[in-house]
């Protein structure tokens, strides 16, 4: 136990010297805290009154479009003033989303191209937001408890609906289908994980009972959930990767179970958007140098275990695209916590056709819905800064470099 | 009381444990500014409930446990915004000097459901005695070694107990 105190306290510490606490904390907050005004008056009565009318000019208003033919969303002209305001998103059209730098409750929508397409104006009070793949709906949280959430549509207005969250969830994933939310929701009492699915407007739906955290201990989470396939892939962890599971949504039922005989040799798994292949990366590829190392990285598909691709172990699969001809991978270990040279590779002919070393670290990749292309950002190493570089690479090896440095919404 | 007596007050009872708010929040949260934030925050709310605090109340847990609460309501404001598409571990662990050993600890800490990762950081690094950590956790003292234990035990699952 001794050990393991002077271990634990030792990564603490490695993490903690990191990010020291400011000079001068402690008066730094003692001024701020007592110079802050006392909270204003009781005023839930004028709340509750002004609530009351806007609901009152909400239904007018609802009202009030039955009566006019909608009008048309305005062609995207994009503005080149400083003042970035691209007009309402296209619909249909596949974007990406970054926060404007002048404008923190703002996203610009850009296609996979590079070109501004569009601007949406959230409402200042949402702390965080999350695109769908496609850019045509957004998660945002309002921070209640147990986690209550709400999706928007494409011009970043709540749909109307039960809506709801998923319960005790962590790491809730966007489907294939760009529409629902998958996640595994944790019952406290009974210990049980039970894989969850979440629609705009409707209530969360319950697909399928994982197991009980009492006797397998590990948790849970949603490697990928493919509507089209129709199919989850769940991976059990605990230090490692201990089994994977698919799932069926429209049935719940547990199609294949496999159970890792040396999981210590894995450092984690990597599953295709629409849940065919799995990507098995070897603990080497995290920069695990001393033995205990898969021999090598390897890429299955799920249905037999087949093995399509074999990799150094150095090698780790970061993100698979939407069709599965293209793996984002990390190709030497990892710095810093996290990848700092990182290829895309073409699947088919095992080569590479995209290759990054530095100076940033690898923050995220998101798949083209319906394409081939990869967008990833990098974040500057060493320093906290939430700008970051962002890229789109097609299949053709080509590279959009975006101009500026932006905050993604992914 | 008048402000000044507040505010001297505030500063001897709680300030210094502000700088253990930070830690925690930053071993929560992960992320400095946001760790920043979350301690001003905790400390805006602990300056309000001031009278809560009797004398004779340890204050180090009482003001822990409104900096856990208030990471935990950060969190799940970003509930959404750990929608993620790839499956890439944390920041937590940093590889490029650590021994395997090492490398296993910050993995597995990486990988701890929040909860077992904040009892073990603040027994075994703020080092508060289990009464205290069970405070923040809203556990017993028992509850609370019971969720130190098996947290360790998550690491390094052969361990026994002392």
């Amino acid at each position: 136990m001794e050990e393991l105190r002077s271990e634990i306290r030792a990564a603490f510490e490695r993490e903690q010297s990191g990010h020291p606490p400011v000079a001068g904390l402690r008066d730094d907050i003692v001024d701020a805290v007592s110079a802050r005004p006392r909270r204003a008056p009781n005023l839930q009565w004028l709340a509750a009154a002004a609530a009351l009318i806007l609901a009152a000019l909400v239904v007018i208003g609802l009202m009030s479009t039955r009566f006019h033919p909608r009008a048309s969303v305005p062609a995207a002209t994009p503005n080149a003033s400083p003042v970035a305001d691209y007009g309402p998103p296209p619909a249909g059209v596949p974007l990406l989303y970054v926060k404007d730098p002048s404008h923190p409750s703002w996203l610009i929508g850009f296609d996979w191209t590079g070109k501004p397409r569009g601007t949406v104006k959230l409402d200042p009070a949402i702390a965080s937001v999350g695109m769908a793949p496609d850019g045509q709906s957004f998660a945002v949280g309002f921070g209640a408890k147990g986690g209550t959430g709400e999706i928007l549509d494409r011009l970043g207005q709540p749909i109307p609906g039960a809506g709801g969250a998923i319960p005790g969830s962590s790491l809730p994933i966007w489907a294939d289908d760009n529409q629902h939310t998958c996640g595994v929701a944790f019952d406290s009492q009974g210990l049980n994980a039970t894989l969850v699915t979440l629609a705009p407007g409707q209530a969360v739906k319950a697909v399928a009972v994982l197991g009980n955290n009492q006797g397998q201990p590990g948790s849970y989470r949603v490697a990928s959930c493919s509507f089209r396939n129709d199919t989850a892939l769940v991976v059990r962890s605990s230090q490692w990767p201990v089994e994977l599971l698919s799932v069926g949504l429209s049935t719940g039922k547990v199609t294949s179970l496999y159970t890792y005989a040396t999981p210590e040799l894995l450092s984690n798994l990597v599953a295709s958007p629409d849940s065919t292949l799995i990507a098995e990366n070897s603990s080497q590829s995290v920069g695990q140098l001393q033995g205990q190392n898969a021999p090598t990285t390897v890429i299955r598909r799920v249905s037999d275990r087949a093995i399509l691709v074999k990799m150094d172990p150095s090698f780790g699969v970061l993100a698979f695209n939407s069709d599965d001809s293209l793996a984002l991978v990390t190709t030497t270990p990892w710095v810093g916590g996290a990848p700092t040279a990182m290829q895309v590779w073409d699947l088919r002919s095992g080569q590479p056709i995209w290759t990054y070393n530095g100076p940033g670290m690898f923050g995220n990749a998101l798949a083209q819905p319906g394409g081939s292309d990869f967008a990833i950002y990098v974040r500057k190493p060493t320093v906290d800064d939430p700008l970051t570089d962002l890229m789109i690479v097609s299949a053709n090896g080509a590279v959009i470099d975006f101009p500026r440095r932006y905050t993604p919404a992914w | 009381m008048s402000h000044v007596q507040i505010e001297s007050r505030f500063d001897a009872v709680i300030g210094p444990h502000l700088e253990s708010g930070y830690r925690t929040a930053l071993a929560i949260l992960r992320d400095p500014d946001a760790a920043h934030d979350a301690l001003q925050e905790s400390a805006f709310k602990a300056w309000r409930k001031l009278n809560q605090l009797h004398e004779g109340k340890p204050a180090r847990p009482w003001f822990l446990t409104i900096v856990a609460n208030q990471c935990r309501s950060v969190r799940r404001a970003h509930w959404w915004s750990v929608i993620r598409m790839p499956d890439v571990e944390g920041h937590a662990t940093r590889l490029a000097e650590g021994s395997a050993e090492s490398v296993d600890i910050n993995r597995g800490l990486a990988k701890l459901p929040r909860e077992d990762r904040l009892a073990l950081f603040l027994y075994f690094y703020l080092d508060l005695p289990m009464e205290e950590v069970g405070a923040v956790l809203g556990l017993s003292a028992g509850g609370a070694k019971t969720r130190v234990y098996r947290a360790a035990r998550k690491l390094r699952p052969g361990l026994e107990l002392d």
